[in-house]
Formats: C-alpha cells, sequence, structure tokens
C-alpha cells in the first residue's frame, strides 16, 4: 500500500518529532558528560586510573537522572486530563499527542533499564580498576583502601537494580492483561526506587580535584624529574613540564541527581494525593446490569461528575475476574460534540457472537431513534459484524430492528470501508478511533497512512485498555 | 489476588534473570577479572537458562499470548516431560544454577535475580500450577459434532427437528420402524 505523504505526516509527524527531540538531549546529555571526564582537568588523574569505565559509567548515570525524570510526568494522569481538556492545550496536534503518553513514559522506562546495564557494567570494571591501579601518589582517590582490594561500595545500586527487575519483569504485555494486580502492586515500588535512587550517589566514590589551577594534573612535584604519563589514554596533560605549586586535592562529586527527580516526584506524588482525595467522594451503584457473554455493566453517579464525550473512567474502577466491566459514561451525540464540529459518526462494531451486541442494543436504537426524530438520519452510520459466521445468526426482536437490518455476518472489509468513507467526504479530516486487537488496530494504523482517499485524511487515534 | 497465575511472572523474572547472568558473564571474562572462570560458568549458564524460559507456558484460562518463534523451543522443553512440566524442579534447578554465581561480583546480580525467580517458581509450585505446552489448536477441534449426527436417520421423513427428536427416543416402540432398504453409515 502506497504511503501518502500528508497522512503519514498528521498520523506519525508529531510522535515522531518528540523522539527526535529526547534521542537528541539524551545524545547531547551522554556526549556532554562523556567528554566532561575524558577531557576535563579536574577528572584527569582519575581518568588516568579508571580509563573508559569512568567516563562510560558516569554518562550512563546522566543520561538516567533525565529519563526517571521523565518518566514520571506522562504518568500524571489528571494534569494531563486537565491540560488535554479544558482547551488550555488549544491545537489538535498537541493534544493528540498527549493521547501517547503511555508511549512516552514506556519509553524512558527501557531506556532506564537499557542504560543502567550500560552504568552497572562500566562500574564493575571501574571496580577492577580502583583495586588494579590502586594510586599510591594520590591515596585519597581510591576508593580500595589497599592495592589489590576489591572494594565495593554499591549496595544502593545493587538495590536499585533488583526494584527495577520485578518492576520490568512484571510490566510486559502478558502479565498486564493476565495478572494486573502484579503488574500495580509491582510497580508501586517506585517510591522506594526513587528514594534509594536520591541516597545512591551521596557514597561519594568518585571525586574531582578542587586546585587544578595551582596543581596543572601532570605537573612536575617535588621528588619528580619526569611527568608521571603511565597510560596512552591519559594524553598531553596540560601541567606537562610545570612544576606543581600544592599537592593535588580531591573532593568528592556532589550528588545531583535529587535536583533531577524531585520536581516531578513531587509532582507526581501530588498527583496521587489528588487521586486519592477524590477518590474518597462516594459512588452510588445505580444499577448493575448482568449482559450474555459475562459482562457487567455498572451504571454509577458520582458528585460533581461531567462527562466529556468519549470518556471513560479511570483504570481503578475496572477490574477483570473473567468478565469485563466496561464503565461507561453515555456515548450520545450531546451538544458536546458540536464544539468538535463533528459531520458524521460512523460506528462500526465487531464481535465475535451475536449475544455481545445486546450490551448496547437499547442505548444504540434509542439514538437512531433520537436522531431519527431530529431529522438527522445519516448523522450515525451503524454497521455491525458477527465474525464467528457458524451457524444462523440474527437479531429477532422487533424493538432492536435498526440494528437486524444494519447486521453483516463475517469480518469487515476495512479497505472498502475506509475507501467508501473516502468518498464521501471528500477532503475533509476524519478521526478514527480504534479500541480492539493489536490486528485490527495494526491493519487500521496502515490504512490511515496510505494515500488511496482522494485527499481525505484519516487520523488513527487507538485506546488500550491494559 | 486468588488467581494470580505466579509462574507467569515467574517466567519472566528467569528469561530476565538469564539475560542478566549472561551479560555479567561476558563483562567477567572480556574485563579479565579474577576468578573469571565462574563469569564463564555465568556465560553458559544464562544461555541455558534462557534457551528454557523462552518458551511460554500455556494459561488456565483465557488466551495464551506465544513469544515470536517459540514453537521449537515448546517441543523440545516439551520432550523431558515432568523435568520441565513441574515447577518445584525448575524452582530447586534455578537455586541450584544461581549459587556459582555469586561468587564474583560481575554476577552477582544474575545471581540474585535468578534465586528471586527460583522462590516464585516455588510459590507457583505450592499453589499446584504446571507447565503446559502452547501447541497450535487442531481446526477440526473447533466445532465438537455430536456423535448422532454420523448415524443413518431412524425415521422416515418428514422429521421434526433434533430436540423433537430426541422425545420421541423416549417413546422408542413407537418411533422405530424397519427401513425398506439397508442404510449403511456414510464414512465421509
Amino acid at each position: 500500500m502506497a504511503l501518502s505523504v500528508r497522512s503519514w505526516v498528521a498520523n506519525e509527524g508529531g510522535k515522531h518529532l518528540v523522539l527526535v527531540l529526547w534521542l537528541g538531549a539524551n545524545t547531547l546529555l551522554f556526549m556532554r558528560t562523556f567528554l566532561l571526564y575524558y577531557c576535563g582537568q579536574q577528572y584527569h588523574y582519575l581518568h588516568q586510573m579508571l580509563g573508559l569505565g569512568l567516563c562510560i559509567s558516569r554518562a550512563s548515570a546522566s543520561v538516567l537522572n533525565l529519563n526517571c525524570s521523565l518518566v514520571l510526568l506522562p504518568m500524571c494522569r489528571s494534569l494531563l486530563t486537565y491540560l488535554r481538556g479544558t482547551h488550555t492545550v488549544t491545537s489538535r496536534k498537541a493534544r493528540r499527542l498527549l493521547d501517547k503518553s503511555k508511549t512516552f513514559h514506556v519509553t524512558c522506562g527501557v531506556a532506564i533499564c537499557v542504560f543502567s546495564v550500560v552504568h552497572v557494567s562500566a562500574h564493575l570494571v571501574n571496580v577492577v580498576n580502583f583495586s588494579v591501579r590502586y594510586s599510591e601518589e594520590f591515596p585519597s582517590l581510591n576508593v580500595a583502601r589497599y592495592s589489590g582490594e576489591v572494594r565495593f561500595p554499591g549496595i544502593t545500586g545493587i538495590l536499585l537494580v533488583l526494584i527495577l527487575f520485578l518492576m520490568f519483569t512484571a510490566s510486559s504485555y502478558c502479565i498486564r492483561v493476565s495478572n494486573y494486580e502484579i503488574f500495580w502492586y509491582t510497580h508501586n515500588l517506585f517510591i522506594v526506587f526513587y528514594i534509594i535512587l536520591i541516597v545512591h550517589v551521596v557514597g561519594g566514590a568518585l571525586k574531582y580535584q578542587t586546585n587544578f589551577e595551582a596543581h596543572p594534573p601532570g605537573c612536575l612535584r617535588a621528588n619528580q624529574t619526569n611527568p608521571d604519563k603511565t597510560e596512552e589514554e591519559s594524553g598531553q596533560a596540560e601541567g606537562d613540564g610545570w612544576s606543581c605549586r600544592e599537592e593535588a586535592r580531591f573532593q568528592p562529586n556532589s550528588p545531583e541527581t535529587w535536583l533531577w527527580v524531585s520536581g516531578p516526584l513531587c509532582l507526581y506524588c501530588a498527583e496521587r494525593l489528588y487521586r486519592y482525595i477524590r477518590s474518597n467522594s462516594p459512588v452510588t451503584i445505580v444499577a448493575v446490569v448482568r449482559h450474555p457473554c459475562d459482562v457487567i455493566e455498572l451504571r454509577m453517579l458520582k458528585k460533581d461528575f461531567k462527562a466529556q464525550p468519549g470518556q471513560v473512567s479511570d483504570r481503578k474502577s475496572y477490574y477483570s475476574n473473567h468478565t469485563v466491566a466496561w464503565l461507561w459514561t453515555k456515548l450520545a451525540v450531546r451538544d458536546g460534540w458540536r464544539h468538535f464540529r463533528l459531520r458524521r459518526l460512523y460506528f462500526v462494531w465487531v464481535c465475535r457472537e451475536l449475544q455481545s451486541f445486546y450490551w448496547f442494543a437499547e442505548l444504540l436504537c434509542a439514538l437512531h431513534h433520537k436522531l431519527w426524530k431530529e431529522n438527522r438520519p445519516d448523522y450515525l452510520n451503524l454497521q455491525l459484524f458477527v465474525s464467528q459466521t457458524d451457524g444462523l445468526q440474527n437479531i429477532s426482536e422487533e424493538r432492536y430492528r435498526p440494528l437486524s437490518s444494519r447486521l453483516m455476518i463475517g469480518r469487515p472489509r476495512w479497505k472498502l470501508l475506509f475507501e467508501e468513507i473516502g468518498r464521501t467526504n471528500k477532503h475533509k479530516r476524519v478521526g478514527v478511533f480504534c479500541c480492539g486487537p493489536k490486528g485490527i488496530s495494526r491493519t487500521l494504523h496502515r490504512l490511515c497512512n496510505s494515500d488511496r482517499y482522494s485527499g481525505t485524511t484519516f487520523e488513527f487515534n487507538k485506546e488500550s485498555f491494559s | 489476588m486468588g488467581k494470580i497465575e505466579w509462574a507467569m511472572w515467574a517466567n519472566e523474572q528467569a528469561l530476565a534473570a538469564g539475560l542478566i547472568l549472561l551479560t555479567g558473564g561476558i563483562v567477567g571474562v572480556a574485563g579479565q577479572f579474577r576468578d573469571w572462570e565462574f563469569a564463564a560458568y555465568a556465560i553458559a549458564a544464562g544461555v541455558f537458562v534462557c534457551l528454557l524460559e523462552y518458551p511460554r507456558g500455556k494459561r488456565n484460562k483465557g488466551t495464551s499470548v506465544e513469544r515470536t518463534g517459540q514453537y521449537c523451543f515448546t517441543v523440545c522443553v516439551k520432550s523431558f516431560g515432568p523435568l520441565t512440566r513441574n515447577y518445584y524442579v525448575r524452582a530447586f534447578l534455578h537455586a541450584a544454577i544461581c549459587v556459582p554465581g555469586g561468587f564474583i561480583l560481575a554476577t552477582v546480580l544474575g545471581c540474585v535475580c535468578l534465586g528471586i525467580a527460583s522462590l516464585i517458581y516455588l510459590a507457583a509450585a505450592i499453589r499446584g500450577e504446571q507447565w503446559e505446552p502452547i501447541l497450535p489448536r487442531k481446526e477440526s477441534a473447533r466445532k465438537p459434532v455430536g456423535e448422532s449426527i454420523k448415524l443413518p436417520p431412524q425415521n422416515p421423513p418428514p422429521r421434526p427437528p433434533a430436540e423433537m427428536r430426541r422425545k420421541r427416543a423416549e417413546d422408542l416402540e413407537a418411533a422405530a420402524y424397519v427401513n425398506p432398504i439397508a442404510v449403511t453409515a456414510n464414512d465421509d
């Protein structure tokens, strides 16, 4: 299928721009820190001792700082809902970007895992080098107490990796779908993770030289005739040939992780507190309706809750016990839709069994009837598909006639559907909202990016519940 | 919490722990650490654990999601029968494998992670979970067909629908008759 540049930009442009900016920020930070430790005068002697391991461990640490602070921001859901809902963010492109917050969170999470591996590996090499290249000249620079001692002051690091291990292994797609509680409870270990992270750097194993003006690295010390250059990689030190005015003095690096993470951490904790306070207001369950195929409909009333079109309640209220609980605010064409200048609504619903359509049969028929009365019969186009083709299937009840006449057996042919919608809505913008398995989602995403539709742009949006 | 399948989580953990053990082993060997032989062991142990844990087991209820290309691994793991089906065996196996990793710094993380996975497997085994292979579904098993469809009809036409026919089976005397032409079962 040929790609349409306009459709691709409409669907993928914003996401990819954010990705490029994020990659750029990470690369810049990594290179800047790497070069600081590689070339910086204050780290000359330390670099001589530890080599590349120092540069890589510090560079990956700064990338970790950035990602640990960014990873919390997409999870401030109440804040994002506020930004999206009250038109504070006016551009639709920006609002659609906010829908990708979970993807951004996962991206930062994966980056944290990858750079943790790099960071830990580099520190392992550092531990060996601290031991093997014990420095007699600058004893305060050492972590080992004597040459050959393997000293590992990294208990906070081990704890961090273990918590990350638990969080990461419990967040795979199949665990989230089958045993959501494992994912939720292990992910709440984030608070322990952040507390230990802030304490992690306080140990001060790595030191910098405070007096490199008075003691340029590589300068001639009182009992030397030649500069002590043992490694090629230390390069030409600036102080070669000069005599030292003072002994080198070292001080531990001051921890900067807390600078990065405390802001987002406080914001997220405030968000959780706000959610907790809001959840304390009582909710009345008005009705519990049992539908076919193990589905329960809960109708609830909550004080001061105003539904936005298309809104579904947050995940706290979703529980799976081999039943699907749908918390649904009125899928109704209310006045709210007019704000979005909606001209037409195509509702395509694919179910495996006929019984599933009974979940919303009343609502759909009521809506159809209401629009008929308002003389807007073309506003809502219903298409129902039953994908399991065995056996005779029909909705026989008279009151559900609008549904039975729009029922088709077999799976929808998406290409034809898109072509029809494209032809009847030329040069318009069509929003496609998909909620379903990955196969359908991928097909629809590809179709939205292709170029067969006479000037119509299809914007793809996906709703996920896991 | 009652219906949690702990084995699924233990499987993810063991796979990740295998990779961590492998990485630690590579770093230990490449960095020529002291006692690098333990790191070399960790590489082999990591590969073994990854191969054992790659095929996901079948869920008790609901759809099981396979890992990409896991079918050949499933066949290999299945061939060991009760050794791989039983989670007690896996728990003790992982506990034993992880111990040598604890002797050098490079592999100590892999050791601890595999130890945690072993504990979760033990919990799964205590709850009676078992590893079932995910095998491709046979198409013919989709619609179970009743046996009666293979037998020729007992009555001449017009014949009522099956539910009504069952009622007549209670009154066999009135329902039965002798076919003038011999009827044989259709073997197709």
